[in-house]
């Protein structure tokens, strides 16, 4: 050990280089958001609580009940009876999701031929209430006003990705 | 009214108002110490309770009282119920020596004089070293008397750790003694009267680092803060304790910080002089609080940057290095000022 | 170093004899460090974990104590066990792709994409360019995350939290991206049979660059923290060494190998997904202590940086997912617009993909180390058995041999740096 490593080590050097790292961070902009006050806004595919999307024009779910959702679901979650209309078409009388089993891997929403069912923004799911797991097919359908992304609803619609909320990804104050 | 009649009025005075002080000045550097930690790691700490989250620590305090006491079934149950007072008093008791403005000399109060410290007392630096010893054993019995493994190893820690840095730190302070011919905290200061470069620290400068080093030791702190080792013992010699005794060593820890920290700003940093003679016209506790606030926050600093050592590199430390170089710091010293008079 | 050489034997590798150190001369050092003392009467036996602050997950060691030496160690494993595998045989191949998530969650992709690996290589499907490339790049960003969470977890565990919150605050970053590419940020069930759920985003591209440009520096600001800190060194250096014949004989693999010398990576010795066609190195250390295993890890996030940045650039057009309609599922667009594309999103989600009897074994580099699956199948489209052989089981249970003579301290230490996960082990 030379001198100069002695000396290095006696004024504590590399200790010292450390600590102007975190004096670094003592004083630049802190990246904290504090969650309940302030909230980021998640990306489009976020895959939060399920919602079931109505047609417009007729106000009523696009759901055809063809049990792909209930089917492909790796926890067995969904439980859907269909029925027929009178008019001859087939949609679900009941449709009942259990949140407390559900893993969020939004394999529903993929495999959806009619982009019914759809995995919306909402995340904070927490309840007192057990019930409140439970979710039925009016507080699926109730669930929209948390959709946020992009539906494939336009059979029309280019090849390329449906445009997203462009600017979300830079506006989450962390960049 | 005669002058020892105002001394004792004010003697209770300072007896009073310095350790409401002290309390007040622990409680915001707990809160400091939470939102330093963020600071260092880009977080912004507490925010919540008061004005920038400055009420934090009242918070915590409420919080601990309303907790359970709960007292292990097969502890020695005296022992663990004493263990925090013995942590917690004999730090108190340091203060009473540690001067935070001049002493003696002419009446300066209401045609009286009013001396800035509490007790005038020859022996103050032994006083601290040997509070130092007595507080470890707080440390050692609330570990031993928890009857867990975990509580046992943090106070073997703790105390095979106090007894090596004591040492150390005894030799080190032993170097300033001998520059202020004095083991009085108060003649120390006089020796440093004048500019920031007449104080102890550039002469005494191994012994000063030394000295800071033993003292992180002493307080507990990271790196050397072995006794607790949350990722080794969950929370060594504080394991098995909750609610307010948990809070009384919590807190022991922190006036024992501030306390070390008017120790080293009284051996090397000047006491309460200001750091130029111009400045004089700003009173010593103020400048007292401001060099506790710096080294407090040195304290910090090092503890939120750097790991923790393993015990036996601990005691290698302690032995081989820092003991070694306190004693040559004091036979230097010795031999110059032997030299020089 | 080309990576290839010298993954079977012991032989040192020529072009690094000069800096390495022999086996004999790693034995002799590892003797050396370990404590060798005879178990006396006064044996102070500790139990660390489940409830231990640093004992990641809900590992168990039953610890024998004499002073703060170890002398035995008894792992207890499988409190997290959740049957994985047995749920596994009754899911079809596409509802077994959440459930490796959850095997190592702190890595979820890595997982997925053996798994898939795993079953493509059974059923034959061939991965289409650019679902390859979007594999790679994800498989890497997992590296990235986890290596990155592993750093701040066994850096905390030599005493600083510090470290650990800022590691988690540049993880954020790459969890960000996988929000925006997956969907999720851990558990990101993200590759299907035949490629990837779905094609990257509008404006990953240029977020992705931002973030694997910005996070060198960020890898650079922690080695300046740590990486010559005396304490770090005195902690880390020649501190749990396993050599590598140690590695052989407790299946030990990924960054502890390579720390122990041996270049062993699946991504160049059998390489799957993209990795054939981009360059990278493969991070090797010879000294097989803590502290070599930081520098393998510090190594490899940033050839991970490396090898995304090169996706980036070579990502190429095209479909994501196998057009495979016997095994794959359809792509969304398609199954709206296209009846084909609905015939087969129906016919795989009520009958799955039809599978030909026989059996697989493929493994995968997953950040942790070679993460292998078992398939074993007699047709139809539920596996008959699988088995997933990964990482953090062989790691959680070399820890006897990887702790025993040394101090209560270093287990601490020597624990976290081999990069254990709970999930993963016990499954």
């Amino acid at each position: 050990m030379g001198l100069a490593d002695i000396i290095k080590k006696g004024a504590f050097v590399d200790i010292l280089r450390g600590m102007s790292v975190t004096g670094t961070y003592f004083v630049v902009d802190k990246m904290t958001v504090e969650y309940p006050k302030e909230k980021l806004q998640v990306y489009p595919r976020f895959r939060g609580v399920q919602a079931l999307l109505t047609d417009p024009a007729t106000g009523d779910t696009k759901c055809v009940a063809c049990m792909l959702c209930a089917t492909i679901c790796p926890s067995g979650c969904i439980d859907i009876v269909g029925e027929q209309t009178a008019d001859g078409r087939s949609r679900p009388a009941s449709f009942k999701l259990d949140l407390s089993r559900c893993v969020f891997c939004g394999f529903c929403e993929e495999v959806c031929p009619e982009a019914a069912i759809v995995m919306t923004r909402h995340y904070e799911l927490a309840t007192f209430d057990k019930d409140d797991f439970y979710l039925d097919k009016e507080k699926l359908i109730a669930n929209q006003v948390y959709v946020h992304k992009e539906v494939f609803a336009q059979p029309t619609e280019d090849t390329a990705p449906a445009p997203m909320e462009a600017g979300t990804a830079n506006e989450r104050g962390r960049s | 009214m005669s002058d020892p009649v105002a001394q004792l009025i004010f003697l209770i005075i300072k007896a009073i108002v310095m350790p409401v002080l002290i309390i007040l000045i622990v409680a915001f550097a707990i809160f400091f110490e939470r939102k330093f930690a963020g600071f260092f790691a880009g977080r912004v700490g507490p925010t919540y309770l008061g004005p920038w989250g400055s009420l934090q620590s009242f918070g915590d305090i409420f919080k601990l009282i309303s907790k359970e006491d709960l007292i292990p079934a097969k502890s020695d149950k005296p022992v663990f119920k004493l263990a925090p007072y013995i942590a917690f008093v004999p730090v108190f008791l340091v203060m009473a020596v540690i001067p935070f403005g001049p002493v003696g000399g002419e009446a300066n109060l209401f045609g009286y004089r009013f001396d800035y410290v509490i007790a005038s007392f020859d022996a103050g630096l032994v006083l601290f070293l040997a509070m130092g010893a007595m507080a470890v054993y707080g440390v050692v019995l609330g570990g031993w008397s928890s009857n867990s493994n975990y509580s046992l190893l943090g106070g073997l820690r703790a105390g095979a750790q106090m007894i090596s840095y004591e040492l150390a730190m005894g030799f080190s302070a032993a170097g300033v003694m001998l520059m202020a011919g004095s083991m009085s905290l108060i003649d120390i200061v006089d020796g440093q009267a004048g500019n920031f470069w007449d104080w102890y620290w550039i002469p005494q400068i191994v012994g000063g680092l030394v000295f800071f080093v033993a003292s992180i030791a002493e307080l507990n702190r990271t790196p050397f803060d072995l006794a607790e080792a949350e990722q080794e013992l969950v929370a060594g010699h504080l394991t098995e304790y909750s609610g307010m005794r948990w809070g009384m060593f919590y807190f022991a820890e922190y006036v024992n910080l501030v306390v070390v920290s008017m120790i080293v700003s009284t051996l090397y940093l000047g006491g309460w002089r200001a750091p130029l003679e111009v400045l004089d016209f700003i009173p010593g506790p103020i400048w007292l609080f401001l060099k506790i606030c710096f080294l407090i926050f040195v304290y910090m600093w090092v503890r939120w940057t750097i790991i923790r050592y393993r015990y036996n590199q601990l005691m290698s430390i302690g032995w081989k290095v820092l003991l070694p170089l306190s004693i040559a710091n004091l036979l230097v010293t010795a031999v110059v000022i032997s030299a020089v008079n | 170093m080309s990576g290839t050489q010298d993954t079977q034997g012991l032989v040192p590798a020529a072009q690094a004899l000069s800096r390495r150190p022999s086996l004999e001369e790693l034995r002799e050092r590892k003797d050396r460090t370990r404590r060798h003392l005879e178990p006396t009467g006064d044996v102070m036996t500790i139990s660390m974990g489940p409830q231990h602050p640093s004992m990641h997950g809900v590992y168990r060691a039953v610890l024998d104590l004499d002073g703060e030496v170890i002398l035995a160690v008894r792992p207890e494993i499988g409190n997290l066990h959740r049957g994985v595998e047995k749920l596994c045989e009754h899911r079809t191949y596409h509802q077994i792709i959440p459930l490796t998530d959850r095997l190592d969650y702190i890595s979820g992709f890595a997982m997925n994409h053996g798994f898939c690996e795993a079953a493509e290589k059974l059923m034959g499907v061939e991965v289409p360019a650019r679902g390859r490339y979007i594999r790679t790049m994800t498989h890497e960003l997992c590296r990235i995350s986890n290596h990155i969470l592993w750093l701040g977890t066994s850096i905390m565990d030599l005493g600083t939290q510090t470290f650990f919150t800022i590691c988690f605050r540049d993880r954020e970053y790459v969890l960000d991206l996988f929000e925006m590419l997956t969907g999720a940020r851990m558990t990101h069930s993200f590759a299907r049979i035949g490629g990837v759920a779905k094609d990257l985003p509008d404006g990953f591209d240029h977020r992705c660059r931002k973030v694997i440009d910005f996070l060198p520096k960020r890898l650079a600001e922690y080695e300046r923290i740590i990486k010559q800190n005396r304490i770090f060194l005195k902690r880390a250096k020649n501190v749990g060494i396993f050599t590598s014949e140690d590695c052989h004989a407790w299946r030990v693999t990924g960054p502890t190998l390579r720390a122990a010398g041996i270049a062993r990576d699946l991504r160049k010795d059998e390489p799957y997904a993209a990795y054939p066609e981009v360059e990278f190195d493969v991070a090797v250390e010879y000294n097989a202590d803590v502290y070599d295993r930081f520098l393998v890890r510090m190594k490899e996030m940033r050839e991970s940086c490396k090898i995304i940045r090169q996706c980036l650039d070579k990502m190429p057009p095209g479909p994501f997912l196998a057009p495979d309609a016997a095994h794959s599922l359809p792509m969304k667009k398609n199954v709206l617009r296209d009846s084909a594309a609905m015939i087969q999103d129906f016919y795989q989600v009520f009958r799955g993909p039809q599978v030909p009897r026989g059996s697989v074994y493929r493994c995968v580099e997953a950040p942790k180390g070679e993460m292998g699956v078992y398939i074993r199948s007699e047709g139809g489209a539920k596996p008959a058995r699988v088995r997933f052989s990964t990482p953090s089981f062989y790691h959680g249970q070399a820890v006897p041999a990887l702790v025993e003579g040394e101090m209560v301290a270093d287990m601490i230490a020597i624990f976290a740096s081999v990069d254990v996960v709970l999930g993963d082990c016990d499954r």
